[in-house]
């Protein structure tokens, strides 16, 4: 059983991912429009791996495991080098896309 | 138990902090990048007892830094840790090629990592408890004659290419079971009569026997991808971790070649007049960690039985290979 006190923490680490996942949803965000504009989208791509990684690192650990989830898929996506190929542009948005709903609807939830 | 956490991500070491803290162990500290560890490495009076590192940090990663604290002397047996959401293979690979000693893969687990810090925390008091019975088995003078602790003990052999702490090889397998096993072949290979030849001789004589041994096995397995490790008096395990077909006769000719060439000799000035003896290579297809175990078993119980018959099969295993891998 989890004492009263490592349940406080949690909840506080918790608090503190979803402040953190407020930042890297804008983030992501204009990532995402940056697929749409710029011709080169390889940074891009990469930059949202990152962000990924990050998210995948402790979201299923912090009780988001279908977060965990997207944001580990998009990050083996991007590390498979996949991203150099020109029709991978269009599964990237989808993943992006996929994992802003999911993040918003986290968000409508707490 | 004294841990050092690196994790360029806040929240991974927020999360570790108190997982740890209510696992018993709070004595941690954490830094946000590998400069900072070395830093706080050098700084610290009293040495970690365990490292927890992630892979992908910027500037230098995980890899890089467990290669570094491998070659301080303090830190040659330190348990270190990756806590890691990288599962491709090469980073496994890399990791334990650089010296980690086990593998965890992010989002982790808490009742894993609580499992794997207590097995830590027992290794190291079974350490101290040697210690303390005996302490010139645990820094033995050199010159001192070989016990049969000292020649059953598993060395770990960490500057040698390929070579790994027995331990990791077990963790480095049971790791890469989860991703692909493809193209894994392990095998034994036994030195005959190691144990009787260097009875009467000095723990130093013996340890750079084995060393030497294991440098000719790795000079021979070049430039197939490998790990190896000894498992105890004249007996080595090895995993060629991208490999399709084995051939125990042609890696014992080359292996024989090898330390002819290298004139091994006692301290005495007697040749040292051994042949290693491989034995038949055995694909992994394993899942769990008891049956990782057992496939090391067949491997060396091979190997014992064509140094024994070159003509022999599968047989029952010996007690020695049994007491050597704890299974006695």
């Amino acid at each position: 059983m989890i004492q009263q006190n490592t349940a406080i923490k949690l909840g506080e680490i918790r608090t503190h991912f979803l402040s953190e996942l407020e930042k890297q949803y804008l983030e992501v965000e204009m990532l995402r429009d940056r697929l749409d504009q710029v011709a080169d989208h390889s940074e891009t791509c990469h930059a949202i791996g990152r962000i990924c990684h990050k998210i995948a690192g402790t979201a299923a650990t912090l009780g988001f495991p279908d977060l965990g989830d997207i944001a580990a898929k998009i990050d083996d996506f991007v590390a498979s080098n996949c991203v150099t190929h020109p029709e991978a542009l269009s599964e990237m948005r989808d993943h992006a896309d996929h994992l802003l709903v999911l993040i918003s609807l986290i968000f409508q939830e707490e | 138990m004294k841990i050092l956490a690196v994790d360029d991500d806040v929240i991974i070491l927020e999360l570790l902090t108190e997982v740890l803290r209510a696992a018993g162990f709070p004595n941690l500290v954490v830094c946000t990048s590998a400069a900072a560890a070395l830093e706080e490495v050098e700084r610290t009076d009293t040495p970690f007892d365990c490292f927890l590192l992630d892979i992908q940090m910027p500037e230098m990663d995980g890899i890089e830094l467990t290669a570094r604290l491998r070659r301080m002397h303090e830190y040659r047996n330190t348990a270190i840790l990756m806590i890691t959401a990288m599962s491709d293979r090469t980073y496994i690979d890399r990791a334990f090629a650089a010296g980690a000693s086990d593998y965890i893969t992010k989002p982790f687990d808490v009742l894993e990592i609580h499992s794997r810090l207590r097995l830590i925390q027992s290794l190291l008091a079974e350490h101290v408890r040697l210690d303390e019975r005996n302490p010139t088995a645990q820094q033995n003078a050199p010159a001192s004659l070989v016990t049969s602790a000292d020649l059953e003990k598993r060395l770990a052999l960490q500057d040698i290419d390929g070579f790994i702490d027995y331990l990791a090889l077990e963790n480095y397998l049971m790791q890469v079971s989860r991703v692909s096993l493809f193209g894994m072949i392990a095998f034994g290979i036994v030195v005959p009569d190691m144990a009787r030849s260097f009875r009467a001789s000095s723990v130093f004589e013996f340890e750079a026997a084995v060393s030497d041994f294991a440098e000719a096995i790795s000079e021979s397995l070049k430039p197939t991808s490998f790990f190896a490790s000894h498992a105890g008096e004249g007996a080595f395990i090895c995993v060629l971790t991208n490999a399709q077909t084995f051939n125990p006769k042609m890696l014992e000719e080359q292996l024989c070649k090898t330390v002819r060439d290298m004139d091994l000799h006692f301290c005495d000035g007697r040749p040292i007049s051994l042949t290693p003896v491989a034995g038949e290579g055995i694909s992994l297809h394993l899942k769990s960690s008891r049956a990782i175990s057992k496939v090391l078993v067949r491997a060396l119980q091979s190997a014992e039985e064509r140094a024994r018959d070159p003509g022999a099969q599968h047989h029952t295993p010996s007690g020695k290979i049994m007491r050597l891998f704890g299974l006695g």
